[in-house]
């Protein structure tokens, strides 16, 4: 049996159908990202799952327990929003503190556990202060702090980062999955950051359509997605004739298109260098497609080559299991 | 849930608000109403016509319509500078600044009228209505600086950014941006200062003296000498007054403020 | 030149603080000067005799009493309507509700506080229709009674839709996902009122209550319409005695309203001090 199952989730505004049928569970420690497009409902799920807004069917089994019904504050889940929201009349400390103050825990107790985790996220020596005192990424550490330390038994995390710039991102990134794994904590994370949920997830979920399109380790989606969808969101590659689809990896490049069993024309759009390497970017109007690739030939700007594949083998139909 | 919360508003608001003015209409139509009856026994237009009647009742509406709009002038024109810069600039000494124009609502407005009658007679304004207009203004001027504040903040500055750098001038962009999106602000602030205005007793009757004879001056008196279909057609032309006034500066508006679709804008 | 700059910024305020220099600040200091000069001479006589004088000593403690119970109670209906409704009261036809009883003035809400309340009025007539009342005498003293229930009603009447007024945009611009926040670290609803809505709307919330007991401390209308014969509220003692005809009385006048006016500058003062850390840092935080 898994940790946390959902089984049906099901959510609609009157007609408007939001989330269909929903089922897939959770094991314990784990770290589920679910990825998707802008607006397709990820956060509405998350909050659903927190206790915030009802589903209109379906279930959550926590172990064996039916906890549908309880409230947000009765579920031991803590959702953690885009913003930091600390409370910006409490200093750092007693914003930390906040949840345990519902729990049984004496004082000193909580005294104890607020300075170990405040250790533990490297602003002791800000305890004092209050938020706006904080930068943007120090206040997202203080709004971890705060949902980890009720040791929640599921950590929902909606896009926590999407407001940080782009050096602070990565380096948060690392410290969440650092601070995850440190407590053991089950965790559903939301994103619309591909790199981001690669890097951060255990497994990964890509949430469109309603849906959930594929579910796995990082690598299997990227690698062999099951559908168009996932292909499009989540992997690099051709797709052709809308239901084939040929992964980045198996995609060969050269002037002379002799050796490929099949090709298209191409032209270099524009060049960019990635991890030391030029990376250029490629389109292709038989398709009415583009793709980067990075390759080790000299190519000229507007140059025309052929891209296509050796082996009929990598070429992949989509619905065959 | 939210169906039965409606509700609930509506029969409570409505039970506060409909409950009382509906028994004052009834009450100014009663030509025999006795204890313990619950509706009057005989109707008739009597207190209306009383009301109409009385001689000094013409001349008490002129003075106080008058001094009224006398008030809301000088309110907009003190009030809508000032809320602009709290509005948009911060300086040193903000808050004490904002402290300082709430006083005339703080301070007691009998303990300003005593203070200034003495100086009044000096200056030669006491018993007139050019006193009265002024002390009027101590109740009003800092709900109109916080209501155009609040409005201004709405607006947001950006909008007269824009126009500058496209060339308008300081003028046009009062006329072009801030009259127009500021509407319900001065909607509100007119109204407000208006009732205000028509509401003052005391501050009418030490700086006025007996001499400047407002609505209000004669209600008093009223009170304790004529039968309630008179009093009651009395407090209801006091609603009336406002509201006739509100719809004259609706008209104002419609006619000379340019850009005539956000005149509709309900919020 | 950093000097220029400000002022260049601030020169339209001039109007209002000078305004306010001349209506209240000299208005304050004449009044002042008046209290301490009985016939060109300097002394606290007025002051003396005010202390020693039992029905001001009661008239003082009388309005204290009138007027915290009707700023409380309005405050207090004001919230619990403004965040049970916030949500409908954003509709058009709602906030016109609100605004009626902004149309009438107090004295018209008093007048009909008397024609209902009263031991003659139309309750006690409607509670003896349906057999619930013997005679009017047994109906209890609501208007012009010694405990001010009447005054207190009216204002209450009066200012709860100032209150609701004054708190609406606040409760409209909060940001709920601070109140989601509290519900999935375990708080309950109490926990979020106390956490999430209390700091946001008590700084607006100490502002309408001080105005609110500023107006009701020193307002001549409504206790004049509702007052008992005895105790007197204080504004309306110094009216009288302003108006006594030969100006005997006038030092007292001037005192009494110099002592109301001392208690609302310390009230205020207070109150500021002790919104002003709190509203910097909310606003602060505010992202």
């Amino acid at each position: 049996m898994s940790y946390i199952t959902f089984t049906n989730l099901t959510k609609s505004y009157s007609e408007d159908v939001i989330i269909d049928h929903l089922s897939f569970s959770i094991e314990k420690g784990e770290t589920l990202c679910i990825v998707g497009p802008s607006g397709a409902g990820k956060s509405t799920l998350l909050r659903g799952i927190a206790g915030l807004e009802d589903f209109s069917s379906g279930n959550v089994f926590l172990e064996d327990k039916d906890i549908t019904r309880f409230s947000a504050k009765q579920r031991p889940f803590v959702l953690m929003f885009q913003q930091p929201l600390l409370f910006p009349h409490m200093t750092v400390f007693e914003n930390t503190i906040y949840g345990l103050k519902f729990t049984a825990l004496s004082k000193k107790e909580i005294a104890q556990k607020g300075k170990e985790f405040l250790e533990r996220i490297g602003l002791l020596s800000y305890r004092q202060a209050f938020p706006h005192e904080l930068s943007g990424g120090q206040q997202q550490r203080v709004s971890l702090a705060r949902a980890l330390i009720t040791q929640p038994q599921l950590l929902l995390l909606d896009e926590p980062f999407s407001h940080l710039d782009q050096t602070l991102r990565k380096e948060m990134r690392y410290w969440v999955k650092e601070m995850l794994r440190e407590h053991r904590t089950t965790a559903i994370f939301i994103t619309h950051d591909i790199d981001e949920a690669m890097e951060i997830g255990d497994r990964i979920a890509l949430f469109e359509n309603k849906k959930i399109q594929q579910m796995g380790k990082p690598e299997d989606l990227y690698e062999y997605p099951k559908n168009l969808l996932v292909a499009k969101f989540l992997s690099e590659g051709l797709i052709i004739e809308g239901t084939k689809f040929i992964h980045a990896n198996h995609l060969a490049v050269q002037g002379d298109p002799t050796n490929l069993i099949k090709y298209w024309k191409a032209f270099v759009q524009s060049v960019s260098f990635k991890f030391g390497k030029k990376v250029f970017f490629l389109d292709i109007p038989q398709l009415n497609q583009q793709i980067s690739l990075q390759i080790d030939d000299d190519l000229q700007l507007f140059e025309e080559i052929s891209i296509g594949v050796t082996d009929l083998s990598h070429i992949v139909t989509f619905g065959e299991e | 849930m939210k169906n039965r919360h409606y509700s609930f508003l509506f029969s409570i608001i409505g039970l506060l608000v409909f409950f009382p003015v509906a028994f004052l209409i009834v009450t100014s139509f009663a030509l025999q109403w006795t204890w313990p009856q619950i509706l009057p026994t005989e109707w008739s237009t009597i207190g209306w016509n009383a009301l109409i009647e009385e001689p000094k009742l013409f001349l008490a509406l002129r003075t106080s319509i008058g001094i009224g709009a006398i008030v809301v002038f000088i309110n907009l024109a003190i009030g809508f500078p000032a809320a602009k810069v709290l509005a948009f600039q911060s300086f040193k000494g903000k808050s004490f600044i904002e402290a300082f124009l709430l006083m005339p609502i703080l301070i007691p407005g009998l303990a300003v009228a005593m203070g200034l009658h003495l100086t009044m007679i000096r200056i030669g304004v006491a018993d007139h209505w050019a006193g009265v207009a002024l002390v009027h203004l101590v109740p009003t001027i800092p709900y109109t600086i916080k209501i155009f504040r609040s409005g201004f903040e709405r607006v947001g500055s950006f909008y007269e950014l824009q126009a500058l750098s496209l060339g308008a001038s300081q003028k046009e962009v009062f006329t072009s941006i801030y009259l127009p999106q500021l509407i319900t602000s001065i909607r509100s602030a007119t109204f407000l200062i208006f009732v205000i205005s028509l509401s003052q007793y005391a501050l009418t009757a030490i700086i006025g003296g007996g001499n400047v004879v407002t609505l209000a001056m004669i209600y008093f008196p009223y009170l304790s000498s004529v039968n309630n279909a008179v009093i009651a057609s009395f407090s209801l032309l006091f609603a009336g007054i406002p509201l006739l006034f509100i719809l004259i500066i609706e008209i104002v508006i419609r006619m000379f403020i340019p850009y005539r679709s956000l005149t509709n804008t309900q919020q | 030149m950093k000097w220029f700059k400000q002022t260049k910024y601030v020169w339209p305020l001039v109007p209002a603080v000078l305004f306010v220099f001349i209506f209240v600040g000299y208005a304050i200091m004449m009044a002042l000067l008046e209290s301490i000069t009985i016939n060109g001479q300097w002394t606290l006589d007025a002051y003396k005799q005010l202390l020693e004088n039992q029905s001001f000593r009661d008239s003082i403690l009388f309005s204290l009493k009138v007027t915290l119970t009707s700023t409380f109670i309005s405050l207090f209906i004001g919230v619990v309507i403004t965040r049970w409704m916030y949500y409908y009261l954003r509709n058009y036809w709602v906030k016109v509700l609100i605004w009626i009883p902004m149309l009438f003035p107090h004295f018209v809400w008093g007048y009909i506080v008397i024609l209902l309340f009263s031991q003659s009025g139309w309750f006690s007539g409607l509670l003896y229709e349906l057999g619930l009342l013997e005679d009017f005498t047994h109906f209890p003293v609501l208007t012009q009674d010694q405990h001010g229930i009447g005054i207190i009603s009216t204002y209450i009447f009066k200012e709860v839709p100032f209150v609701i007024l004054i708190i609406l945009p606040v409760y409209i611009q909060m940001n709920h996902q601070y109140k989601h926040v509290v519900q999935t670290l375990g708080g309950s609803k109490w926990e979020i009122f106390k956490t999430v809505e209390w700091p946001t709307i008590f700084p607006v919330l100490s502002e309408a209550g001080i105005i609110i007991f500023a107006f009701v401390l020193s307002a001549f209308e409504v206790p004049f319409l509702l007052g008992a014969t005895y105790p007197k509220m204080v504004s309306i003692l110094s009216y009288d005695w302003f108006f006594q005809g030969d100006w005997s009385q006038r030092p007292m006048a001037f005192a009494a309203m110099i002592i109301v006016t001392s208690i609302i500058v310390i009230c205020s003062i207070v109150l500021f001090s002790m919104t002003n850390r709190l509203r910097i840092r909310v606003s602060k935080g505010e992202r």
